[in-house]
């Protein structure tokens, strides 16, 4: 077997790696949420269930452009979780996190080119309000990055990762304490939990962009989702939490993050839009920019 | 009144094989519905959801809309006007779909069985894989109910939506003398489906093709 | 190779613009585009001829030697490559957009006008320059106003705030006439760069003079006003060709005079703030600035073309915040992004074009759903929003990353961040005019609309193409850039055909193409996978159980589109965007003011002669007083 196809393997294997972790990781998030609101909650496999029940149901699209992008918008993010390393393992080598950061935006496009094909304003409106949002959550996210690249001199992911594998210490939420909170809050944002669930809406806007997704769009939707959270859990857990060395302890810390985001999720209500990335530039914009500020000038 | 005779029974003869039975399990291990808030029964909704009897331990959950939902739940009573909706929602939905009527007035009209604006037989206008009898039924009962739906979908049994592709003729006929009713609402009441096929005829033409 | 190729550059497409002027329209169309042929046959000739050069030296009224120098750089070939290339795909385009119905009369000028941009590109002394550029703004005046007041009105606008530039850098020439004596641009240049020891003020001012020229004309802050307005207004098929290669002049006039006489200037001469010297931070903020105004007007914008030409002055904000880092790695940043540039952009607009062409609507609300019957148009805009926004695999995605890692180089992170912020905000505007346009409903009046005529569609698939391949194999581009950046002593970039080496990582677009593709692979099988989908009508929507029938709702009012930002809109209102648009309706009430004031003078009627007879007195007493 030749060395590409032996790498298209492994990426393959990657692929479902991560679907298959973000599927546990919402079935986990909703027992959480169960447990918090003193319920029993679903099994933990209960996501695989519900995206697998999906695939065998039949579905409607309105036109090309739909399939076309529902299809890109998995596909940009599988290809964004190649390059996210997990467990100081990188298939591709190099995993810039410019890369990572734009690549996620072809699974967006996709996603929204999708829905809005639609034609539904339902999901237009959830869609203005996610691309909205996302001018307040990117911003101090890359501030933070930043400052690091100011640190490292390099924005590979690998290195961060490995720069945090000498003991508890050395983790970056110690050295970026300020940067951490930031993008802890804008954590938040981008997996579209509470206060920051604009785009779902359910009881507003019929959630949002997947209003008029059902059978196996839906499915996509929910891999998306999975995959989405393998992708960012991934990226904070190199950036701050130490990497990992294997493969359990990298799932446990990823799963830390999302666990946090979930309690915040089940006591918060939701913000109203401007409200909401007015909130993310002036709380997670000024750690930011008081880390990159602080690295910049004495880091 | 012999409303007995418009009932179609259950297509019972779905062929199960390995994978259908697989796909049932999963089917009925998430359930998806969308709650038609057309009366009173909605209220019991709430306490099955929450902490006290959580129906998410069964895979079930709340969904936006009829293109995400796999189960339509008429809670209560039906207007006329909520008919055409839910029909419409109905519709949208994506098979495989099931439908469950909440209390006795999507039975037989309940206490609203002589009201002109309500509907009294659901069943007349869409295939009902289950109906909870009670004003209102309990959580307890509605618990039981999907329970006893979750059997009958891995059965392969709930399959009102391929009765309804099937009799597609028959159900729009129904729906059509009610919601384009001509006559004054008040005139003497004349049963509307006196001359319709009865559901022995109809059974008679289903036995004859027996595969669906 | 003979050095005439070079004046034939220039003087072919003068000629036969002028030519043309006397053809029918629709022949002259079908002339420009044989001139173009002409054009790029003789470009790529001169491909391996750097160095060659035409001169011609006369005594003009005994002020010295005139000369007006051409030659072929390494600079001015890659500009005139990439512009003649995309030209020939834009009067391709054009020429069907310029059938019957939609014929204009622009085609004699924009032949003179390639004429004068091959000038620009090609010009080695000030003065052949000069009169490049001035040929290129009267040209360009024309054919933005193609005979429609609201046109004009633009195009008066856009030549208003040229002109301010063109005496900027008039007297910019003259003082560096005055003193080096040469009008040879790369003496100039050397000259300039070593007055900043001795002559700094002298140097400063003469370098402030250029860029003012420069940023006038490439609309950097606080020019950013002109393309809203020429851009929206041109012809259609023109405004691709505004976007895509006018607004590039100024960017070549920086990177061919004011970044090389920074980068010659011997160190210790400046403050050096952030490892450039401050002229250079200021401009870096400038364009940073410019972004942000492109950026968020755009994301407010209703016109599909007014939204594009804020979108273009937000790019040129990139390309002047990359030269601003005045280093090897930022000038091929912002010559790759020039290049990426001109061909997304380029796509955007000839894509938006098409729309207007088979619609007649230029206002994005009313439009909505052609991608369903125009899906090469659809295609086309959506690469082009897809480069555009920085999006691997595409064209831009590679340069947006040079610029980076040219901001990273020099820790200029304040900037960085700011341009992260248009290039987030792009995401908004971009997708909006996508979904207002292409997709959403498809309104009743445009159901039998149809796809772009065959001429117009090749080119915009040739265009697609070219999107791509700068995306897959970046060598393709930044190949041509260690040779330009040796000739202004700057360092080489380390590049092959599939990938690129920054100040931080390096990256290979040819595995992030392979990759996506493999993930798209994985996908649409599990899509195959899943049980069957049927096609619904675009109406059949989830609408809480109404039937929009029921309330007079069609598809058009069905579409979401007006007013597209409305929630966010309270989060900007704090900018001051409008206040330069203020200073200058300021300026031109005081000038009409001045204007009202002479022409009481002159009782009626004769209003020009008395002008003219008090500019001659005016002269006369000068000569006289001297």
């Amino acid at each position: 077997m030749n060395a590409h196809a032996l790498t298209a393997l492994k990426l393959t294997g990657i692929a479902f790696g991560a679907m298959s972790l973000g599927l546990l990781f919402m079935g986990l998030g909703r027992i959480v949420s169960a447990r918090i609101q003193r319920r029993i909650g679903p099994p933990f496999y209960q996501s695989f269930i519900d995206v697998i029940k999906c695939f065998t149901k039949t579905s409607i699209t309105h036109n090309f452009v739909m399939d076309l992008g529902i299809i890109m918008a998995l596909g940009g993010l599988i290809a964004t979780a190649f390059f996210v390393p997990f467990a100081n393992f990188s298939v591709l080598g190099s995993s810039s996190v410019v890369i990572v950061l734009y690549l996620m935006s072809i699974g967006y496009l996709g996603m929204a080119m999708g829905v809005s094909a639609s034609g539904n304003p339902n999901a237009t409106i959830g869609i203005s309000r996610a691309l909205a949002l996302m001018l307040g959550y990117k911003i101090p996210f890359v501030m933070v990055i930043m400052a690091m690249i100011l640190t490292y001199n390099s924005s590979d992911l690998l290195t961060y990762a490995l720069a945090q594998n000498h003991g508890f210490g050395s983790w970056h939420i110690f050295k970026y304490p300020l940067g951490f909170i930031a993008v802890e809050i804008a954590f938040q944002a981008m997996v579209g939990e509470k206060p920051y669930d604009h785009m779902i809406a359910p009881a507003e806007i019929a959630s949002g962009p997947m209003v008029e997704l059902s059978g196996k769009y839906l499915g996509i939707g929910f891999l998306l989702h999975a995959v989405q959270l393998y992708v960012e859990t991934g990226l904070i857990v190199n950036l701050f939490l130490g990497g990992a060395q294997t493969w359990y302890i990298m799932m446990v810390k990823m799963f830390a993050v999302y666990f946090t985001t979930m309690c915040i999720n089940a006591v918060m209500a939701r913000y109203r839009i401007e409200q909401g990335i007015r909130h993310l530039w002036i709380w997670a914009g000024s750690f930011a920019l008081l880390q990159l500020v602080y690295t910049r000038i004495w880091g | 009144m012999e409303h007995d005779n418009i009932y179609l029974t259950n297509l019972r003869d779905e062929k199960q094989n390995m994978w259908t039975g697989l796909a049932n399990y999963f089917r009925k291990r998430s359930m998806w519905m969308l709650y038609y808030c057309t009366g009173c029964g909605a209220i019991e909704l709430p306490p099955t959801m929450t902490s006290r009897y959580d129906m998410e331990r069964l895979g079930m959950g709340p969904m936006a809309t009829p293109r995400q939902a796999d189960l339509l739940l008429i809670t209560g009573y039906l207007s006329v006007k909520t008919l055409k909706r839910v029909i419409w929602s109905y519709e949208q939905m994506q098979e495989p779909k099931y439908v469950v009527g909440f209390g006795s007035c999507p039975i037989n009209g309940g206490i609203y069985w002589d009201a002109y604006p309500v509907i009294n037989h659901l069943e007349a206008f869409m295939p009902v894989d289950m109906s909870i009898a009670g004003c209102m039924p309990r959580p307890q009962a509605i618990i039981d109910a999907f329970e006893k739906l979750m059997d009958e979908i891995q059965q392969g049994k709930a399959v009102g939506y391929k009765r309804y592709r099937k009799h597609y003729d028959w159900y729009k006929r129904n729906q059509d003398l009610v919601l384009n009713r001509q006559s004054a609402v008040l005139t003497p009441y004349v049963d509307p489906f006196a001359s319709m096929p009865t559901a022995a005829e109809l059974m008679a033409q289903e036995s004859e093709d027996s595969h669906v | 190779m003979s050095p005439l190729f070079l004046l034939l550059l220039v003087v072919m497409p003068v000629g036969f613009g002028l030519v043309s002027l006397a053809l029918p329209k629709r022949l002259s169309w079908f002339l420009f585009f044989f001139v173009n042929i002409l054009v790029l046959g003789v470009v790529f000739k001169l491909k391996s001829s750097t160095g060659l050069t035409w001169d011609l030296k006369f005594n003009l009224f005994s002020t010295g030697a005139v000369s007006l120098k051409l030659a072929v750089t390494h600079l001015g070939w890659f500009f005139l490559a990439i512009s003649s290339v995309a030209t020939i795909l834009f009067s391709m385009f054009s020429l069907d957009f310029n059938d019957r119905k939609h014929a204009t009369f622009a085609a004699p000028f924009w032949m003179i006008l390639i004429g004068a941009t091959n000038g620009i590109f090609l010009s080695q002394s000030w003065i052949a320059f000069f009169f490049a550029w001035e040929l290129m703004s009267w040209t360009s005046l024309l054919i933005i106003g193609h005979g429609k007041t609201p046109s004009f009105k633009a195009g008066i606008y856009y030549y208003a705030l040229s002109f301010f530039g063109t005496m900027a850098m008039m007297a910019g020439i003259w003082l560096l006439y005055h003193r080096t004596g040469s009008w040879d641009i790369a003496t100039t240049t050397l000259r300039i760069a070593a007055d900043f020891t001795t002559h700094r003020s002298f140097a400063m001012t003469v370098t402030a003079l250029f860029a003012v020229g420069f940023l006038a004309k490439s609309a950097l802050f606080p020019f950013h006003m002109w393309p809203q307005m020429a851009h929206a207004e041109a012809p259609d098929d023109f405004s691709a060709y505004l976007s895509g290669i006018m607004i590039k002049y100024g960017i070549y006039g920086l990177a061919l005079f004011v970044i090389p006489v920074f980068a010659m200037t011997p160190k210790g001469t400046m403050k050096i703030i952030s490892g450039v010297p401050w002229p250079m931070y200021a401009l870096a903020w400038i364009s940073a600035i410019t972004s942000v105004i492109g950026t968020v007007m755009a994301i407010f914008t209703n016109d599909m073309k007014r939204l594009m030409a804020w979108s273009t002055v937000a790019n040129v904000g990139y390309i002047g915040v990359a030269l601003s880092t005045n280093s090897s790695l930022g000038y091929a940043a912002a010559l790759f992004h020039t290049a990426n540039h001109m061909i997304f952009k380029g796509s955007i607009f000839a894509a938006l074009a098409a729309v207007k062409f088979r619609t007649g609507e230029r206002e994005m609300h009313k439009l909505g759903g052609l991608a369903y019957v125009m899906p090469i148009t659809f295609m086309t805009f959506l690469l082009g929003i897809i480069a555009a926004a920085g999006i691997p695999p595409l064209s831009g995605f590679n340069s947006k990353w040079m610029i980076f890692q040219a901001l990273f180089e020099k820790k200029m992170v304040f900037v960085a961040t700011v341009i992260f912020f248009s290039s987030t905000g792009a995401f908004l505007y971009l997708f909006r005019a996508l979904h207002t346009v292409f997709l959403g409903q498809l309104s009743p009046r445009f159901r039998h609309v149809k796809e772009a005529p065959m001429l117009m569609s090749f080119s915009m698939i040739i265009l697609m193409i070219l999107m791509l391949i700068p995306g897959i194999f970046p060598g393709t581009v930044t190949g041509f850039f260690n040779n330009i950046l040796a000739s202004f002593g700057f360092a080489p970039i380390k590049t092959t055909l599939n990938s690129m080496t920054g100040s931080t990582a390096s990256i290979n677009g040819t595995v992030i193409a392979a990759v996506f593709g493999l993930a798209v692979l994985i996908v649409f099988i599990m899509f195959l996978l899943g049980a069957r989908q049927h096609k619904v009508a675009m109406m059949d929507n989830y609408t809480c159980g109404e039937d929009p029938e029921d309330w007079k709702v069609g598809p058009e009012r069905y579409h979401y589109g007006y007013d597209f930002y409305q929630p966010i809109k309270p989060l900007f209102a704090w900018m001051p965007l409008g206040a330069v648009e203020k200073l200058y309706e300021t300026l031109r009430r005081s000038i009409e003011r001045f204007g009202n004031l002479v022409s009481s003078i002159s009782a009626d009627g004769s209003r020009l002669g008395w002008t003219f007879v008090i500019g001659i007195l005016i002269i006369i007493v000068t000569g006289v007083m001297k």
